[in-house]
């Protein structure tokens, strides 16, 4: 008991968060097209993509799958404030899977890569009530993307700059798509920087 | 009750009444319709824009290809839940996706149909 009572005096507290979004992707799967295979035959084997837009001379399906694991430590802090409130370090990992094809405009692939790849998703640092658990990095990247598409109504008051790059977004089918958690300094995003 | 075991019993139910759970859940998109109608009532060759929209609905998206139109319907449910202790929190999360995807030509008559592996019970 004695070392409970310690434990629980020296350690605020720490937290473990998952959030899986989507399914897993069968990457092994990709082997089974060469190219010159139909569009109909990728989406029998995988179903709708996650995401897929018109290109100059054919079209492309991209499916994602994201697993966020973010982890929390609890400080204590010192004095009487210390007994109410903690403070939190947080960062959190995202393993992304990506499989992409490409299609000429007779609907034949031209290409398709498949990939796997984990990446630090952030980290953040909150002082917050003892009992309070949310989380502390900005995942929001990750977990949005998929359906922006449902955000018809909010594209209309987009910030200025995103605005005026209508004609570049990503999200409309029209121009192309790219991974989730690109940064907004690449290609067509660039002209939305403020900075 | 010696004072030993009223100190244990406290700190027991002290840590118990501290704990907490939670669950979470929501569900965006278009509802999920096509989960009631068979993927091969949608005929290749046969089936048009008319029924389809007839079906199902507005699509989430409609995207514009050279000579094709695609009506792509999805659903969003990301459900979750928490447990909430002192000295450990542990919380985890699911995003879940119900899709349907049609593919018409020029003249707004079906080419391709799928829909998704995973899905949504409605």
């Amino acid at each position: 008991m004695l070392s409970l009572l310690v434990t629980v005096g020296l350690t605020a507290g720490c937290a473990h968060m998952e959030h899986d979004i989507g399914n897993p992707l069968p990457l092994d799967s990709m082997n089974s097209f060469s190219a010159g295979s139909h569009y109909g035959e990728v989406l029998d084997r995988f179903g709708p993509p996650t995401k897929m837009s018109a290109l100059a001379d054919g079209m492309v399906f991209q499916y994602e799958h994201v697993k966020l694991t973010e982890r929390q430590y609890g400080l204590i802090l010192p004095g009487e404030i210390g007994k109410w409130i903690k403070a939190v370090y947080a960062s959190a990992d995202a393993d992304v899977e990506a499989m992409l094809f490409v299609f000429d405009q007779d609907g034949k692939l031209r290409g398709a890569d498949a990939e796997a790849w984990s990446a630090d998703a952030g980290a953040g640092f909150s002082v917050t009530l003892i009992f309070s658990a949310g989380s502390f990095t900005d995942t929001k990247q990750y977990e949005q993307s998929a359906s922006r598409s449902l955000e018809w109504g909010r594209a209309l008051t987009l910030p200025l700059l995103k605005t005026l790059n209508t004609g570049q977004n990503l999200e409309t089918g029209a121009n192309g798509v790219q991974l989730t958690a690109s940064p907004d300094g690449t290609g067509q995003h660039t002209l939305e920087l403020k900075k | 009750m010696t004072p030993r075991q009223f100190i244990n019993a406290f700190i027991l139910l002290a840590a118990l009444a501290s704990a907490g759970c939670s669950s979470f859940g929501s569900v965006d998109g278009v509802e999920n319709l096509w989960r009631e109608v068979p993927v091969d009532q949608f005929q290749k060759g046969v089936t048009t824009q008319a029924d389809v929209l007839e079906l199902l609905g507005p699509p989430s998206q409609l995207i514009s290809l050279h000579e094709q139109t695609v009506f792509y319907y999805l659903t969003k449910r990301t459900s979750g839940k928490g447990k909430i202790f002192i000295v450990w929190n542990q919380m985890d999360a699911k995003s879940e996706y119900d899709r349907a995807i049609f593919f018409f030509d020029s003249d707004g008559v079906l080419q391709e149909v799928a829909y998704s592996k995973e899905q949504i019970e409605r």
